[in-house]
């Protein structure tokens, strides 16, 4: 069936409006929204690549995602100069267009990552999710060599506020490393004896 | 002092090297590059489009030393790199180095045929992602190519870089290269020498004049500056020259609708990933270097030539290509999005031809322009203020503001069901 182009604007717009329901003056930046697909990537919601700069995880993928959702008014980005961008939903976003264009596993998991990490600024997500790039990516698991690494980046953080940043999100790297060993279990698996299982299994549990 | 070599280069005039780098150059693994086409099967649209994975190797190298020279002559630049990243200026001719070999080997881990097969990378197992082909360029660097990069005397006597440190830099690895991968920015981001150059030389080699752009005046614009969010350091262009951004990201638009999803050009991107699939399935992983090695477009043409019962290497032989029947408009209006009109009417078609058990293929514009920009793909350059603050391009031209990625979707049947498809639809 034909790929549903307005997927990803209606959850970028649906990521925007929830925030923005908590936090009412929170600046929405592309920076924002991108570290928190790199989260959401991670929960098996979107599927973008990503590379590693000196200024975080970036997706041109996100990127291009946020013109499109922008040409068509599922959101609106606005310039203020010496600040940076703010997003706000644009005026075609509607409830209609969310259940048509979305699962609820996905409206759900979108709740709980604005949730957790609404209230951080982009250079903190930039902190979180360099950090979680070089943990999954290039095997930095020290949490001492992470802050380290982290820290050689983010000049204008202290290395202390870094550790405490990353200290609140251990919980659920481990989490996810341990569904990783499963997904590798069962890929490892399906290479000797055929893939015998529920090809939706290794997205379900990943 | 070692001695410097040049080339003729059909956009630059001369690219020179140094020895050190020549040995790099000769070395079979690069020198694969030759046999690996910029643009696929482009030649079948634009005969001219017959340059090499090679050539714009040794361009980007050559831009992106233009780039970092730009950078670092300037004062204003070299206070920000040691506010930012400690820049050392002792440092600095060790940093060109890697930034020119980084440039350089960025791409000698393509597949056959470009992007136009890596559809076909294997899974790798650690990420449940498709292999990228930065994977095997990684792989490369360090493994073959490890000797010629690190034992040669010039380096092991003046820099002593190490494979890891280019491949950290092509990856952007802090943990191997620290601050310094911010010199990645020079070989991919929405201003970077890989992007500069193929814009350039695909448009001499196709014929499509779109791709130009003022590259002197790029080469003197070029500057650092500071997000205003974040405080990080970020490459852009002095407000003089917003122009300059302004038709470089036009001549990607351009050249994306003219060249890259051109409609028979993409035909053959279908017709050979499916000659591929029926022959080798997947490509050889990064585990298997010999075997990706050895499978370059030469080989693919001789295994189209060998390959007798082949519907789709006879096809591509003779120049029988699939035929549009069926496609979405550039970008939706409110209508369509509403009713989902697009989507709905393509589903429709689909489910007749199924009826009909007609063979097709849907091909969507934004698989294509993911796979072309895999690093950076925002329409957004910098624009740097003398006071160094930064501002997106879109601020200043109503043009670029005004562009959007193209999310059109084609449905393309063999030629000899073209018509059948076509009444029943």
């Amino acid at each position: 069936m034909p790929e549903n182009i307005f997927h990803n604007p209606t959850l970028i717009s649906y990521i925007v409006k929830s925030i923005k329901e908590t936090y009412p003056e929170k600046q929405i930046s592309k920076t924002f929204i991108q570290k928190l697909f790199y989260l959401l990537s991670r929960k098996d919601v979107v599927d973008f690549d990503y590379s590693l700069y000196h200024y975080g995880p970036y997706s041109s993928q996100v990127s291009s995602e946020l013109n499109f959702a922008e040409e068509i008014d599922f959101i609106v980005i606005d310039w203020i100069p010496e600040k940076g961008y703010f997003i706000s939903p644009g005026p075609m976003y509607s409830s209609k267009l969310l259940l048509q264009n979305t699962e609820k596993t996905e409206r759900d998991a979108i709740n709980e990552v604005a949730q957790k990490y609404g209230a951080y600024n982009a250079i903190e997500l930039s902190i979180i999710t360099t950090a979680l790039f070089l943990k999954e990516n290039f095997g930095v698991n020290d949490k001492s060599n992470l802050v380290e690494v982290v820290s050689s980046l983010k000049p204008q953080y202290n290395k202390e506020r870094i550790s405490n940043l990353l200290a609140n999100t251990l919980q659920s790297w481990e989490i996810k490393t341990m569904a990783n060993l499963l997904s590798s279990a069962h890929e490892d698996l399906a290479v000797q004896y055929g893939n015998v299982f529920n090809p939706d299994y290794t997205k379900v549990h990943k | 002092m070692s001695e410097v070599y040049e080339i003729r280069d059909p956009i630059y005039g001369f690219i020179t090297f140094d020895e050190w780098e020549k040995d790099i150059i000769a070395h079979p693994v690069f020198q694969r590059l030759r046999r690996i086409r910029q643009l696929a099967l482009t030649e079948m649209v634009y005969p001219g489009a017959t340059h090499t994975r090679l050539e714009h190797s040794l361009g980007v190298m050559h831009l992106a030393t233009k780039m970092y020279d730009a950078i670092i002559r300037d004062d204003e630049n070299k206070r920000l790199l040691k506010e930012k990243l400690q820049y050392k200026e002792a440092g600095s001719e060790r940093d060109r180095h890697l930034v020119r070999l980084s440039a350089l080997l960025h791409d000698v881990g393509q597949p056959c045929f470009s992007h136009a097969s890596e559809d076909l990378f294997e899974n790798n197992p650690l990420t449940g992602k498709a292999y990228k082909h930065e994977d095997y360029t990684v792989e490369l660097i360090k493994g073959p190519l490890r000797e010629v990069i690190e034992n040669h005397n010039l380096n092991k006597n003046n820099f002593k870089i190490t494979s890891d440190e280019i491949s950290a830099l092509i990856q952007g690895n802090p943990s191997i290269l620290g601050k310094k991968i911010f010199w990645k920015v020079i070989i991919s981001s929405q201003l970077d020498a890989d992007r500069a150059d193929y814009l350039f030389r695909d448009s001499l080699h196709t014929g499509v004049k779109y791709g130009l752009y003022d590259l002197d005046r790029l080469l003197v614009t070029i500057t650092l500056g500071k997000d205003p969010e974040t405080d990080d350091i970020v490459l852009g262009v002095k407000e003089g020259g917003w122009h300059v951004a302004e038709s470089l990201i036009t001549a990607r638009y351009q050249t994306f609708s003219q060249v890259y999803f051109h409609k028979t050009r993409r035909a053959y991107d279908i017709m050979l990933q499916q000659f591929l699939v029926e022959i080798i399935k997947k490509l050889p992983p990064p585990t298997k270097l010999d075997e990706f090695l050895e499978l370059d477009d030469y080989a693919v043409w001789h295994m189209m030539r060998e390959s007798n019962s082949s519907y789709w290497a006879k096809s591509i032989l003779k120049r029988s290509h699939l035929r549009k029947i069926h496609e979405t408009k550039d970008v939706p209006v409110q209508k369509d999005i509403e009713n989902n009109n697009e989507t709905e009417k393509a589903t429709k078609i689909i489910k007749l031809l199924d009826s009909k058990n007609i063979w097709y293929r849907e091909d969507c514009a934004k698989g294509v322009w993911y796979k072309l920009n895999n690093e950076e793909s925002d329409k957004e350059i910098w624009i740097i203020s003398k006071e160094r603050t930064s501002s997106p391009l879109s601020q200043y031209s109503r043009i670029v503001k005004s562009l959007s990625d193209s999310r059109q979707t084609r449905i393309y049947v063999k030629p000899q069901d073209e018509k059948e498809a076509k009444s029943i639809i």
